[in-house]
């Protein structure tokens, strides 16, 4: 069959349209795939992860060469744009509402914080954003992003002071108690750990004890950060049901 | 291309890395619109497009002028050479634009007018 496939672009399409031979449609969007990967990377940094847009924007590209109507005077690539695009926002509105921006810097928010505090010690002088960034691992223009957050008062910093006796609403939150919190619950931790299999419980570890971003522990992993943020919730309530049967 | 008086303007050399300093502008402008985050994200996708147009151009520079405007920003960009804006935009750049702006209008004299509205 494919040594009588038609090379070119329209008639490509025309055969398509004429016998719905899906190894011809696969041909056409083998061929336009750099398409899904180039739209993919201009949505970065809206707190999904590339290979998640670039599922979606692959997606759209195959409904795009389904749609596409060759004896139409557009080129495939105006056409196919606009869908993938489509598909892209449509996606940030119905599946991420959860990872949106404001919750990706919220999440920036501590690491550049503490890499602020290092690094204005250790310079002596307030760090540059490309220095924190450095530090971080994050662009300068989410440090920048960040910092203008908590200018605006999307953030709260926990160093403002929130009463007239000039008190921060760290000092209301109080330290904790490592002394407690080794009698109370390394108990209660250890046996809701025993529900978890070893990768659950290396999550665990990484998130909570060495208190690492979600973003991070996907990179270690080699998954999505989407993956991890699910792994979490499946975790959460094993851990939960256990606690709840004992 | 007029210029409003109350625009927000600026001059930005064909320097890939300033490309930062433009889309950070470009968000300040989309925020004064009372824009949301995606929206402010579409601006700056669009004016990295454009930018990146321009920079295919080998020109050396252009000015891009923003109006915030209660939900609705207008751009305006024009390169110092008079070379049209999207000269060296790719197949790509305008069904972007197109996709992302409400409006996107060329003017005889190669400049370029983006609106983007609520």
């Amino acid at each position: 069959m494919t040594e009588n496939i038609p090379v070119n672009e329209n008639s490509l399409f025309e055969e398509y349209k004429q016998t719905g031979n899906i190894e011809i449609r696969n041909i056409i969007v083998e061929k336009y795939y750099y398409m899904a990967k180039v739209l993919a990377n201009k949505f970065l940094n809206r707190g999904v992860e590339y290979d998640d847009l670039l599922q979606v924007a692959s997606l759209a590209l195959v409904k795009a060469a389904e749609r596409f109507e060759p004896s139409m005077e557009n080129k495939f690539s105006t056409f196919a744009t606009p869908t993938i695009i489509g598909e892209i926002k449509k996606y940030f509105r119905d599946k991420a509402s959860t990872i949106r921006m404001p919750r990706k810097y919220y999440e920036l928010y501590p690491s550049v914080k503490g890499a602020y505090e290092t690094l204005s010690q250790k310079l002596d002088k307030p760090p540059t954003p490309e220095e924190i960034a450095d530090m971080t691992g994050d662009t300068p223009e989410d440090v920048i992003q960040v910092l203008e957050m908590v200018r605006s008062g999307n953030i709260t910093s926990l160093d403002e002071e929130f009463d007239e006796e000039g008190y921060s609403r760290m000092e209301a939150i109080g330290d904790e108690d490592p002394a407690f919190d080794r009698l109370e619950t390394k108990d209660l931790y250890d046996r809701a750990l025993e529900a978890l299999d070893e990768n659950e419980k290396r999550v665990v570890e990484m998130r909570y004890r060495m208190g690492m971003s979600q973003k991070n522990i996907a990179d270690e992993f080699g998954v999505s950060q989407m993956y991890i943020s699910r792994l979490e919730k499946k975790i959460y309530h094993k851990m939960r049901k256990r606690l709840e049967s004992n | 291309m007029s210029i409003d008086k109350n625009a927000i303007s600026i001059e930005i050399p064909t320097v890939k890395d300033y490309s930062r300093i433009l889309r950070l502008t470009a968000a300040g402008a989309a925020d004064a619109c009372g824009f949301d985050i995606d929206m402010i994200e579409d601006v700056k996708v669009i004016v990295s497009e454009v930018f990146g147009s321009i920079l295919g151009t080998g020109g050396n520079g252009a000015v891009f002028s923003f109006l915030p405007n209660t939900g609705k920003l207008e751009i305006n960009i024009r390169t110092y050479n008079g070379e049209p804006v999207l000269k060296g935009a790719n197949e790509m750049t305008l069904p972007i634009l197109q996709a992302l702006a409400g409006s996107v209008e060329t003017s005889d004299v190669g400049g370029l007018k983006l609106v983007i509205e609520k």
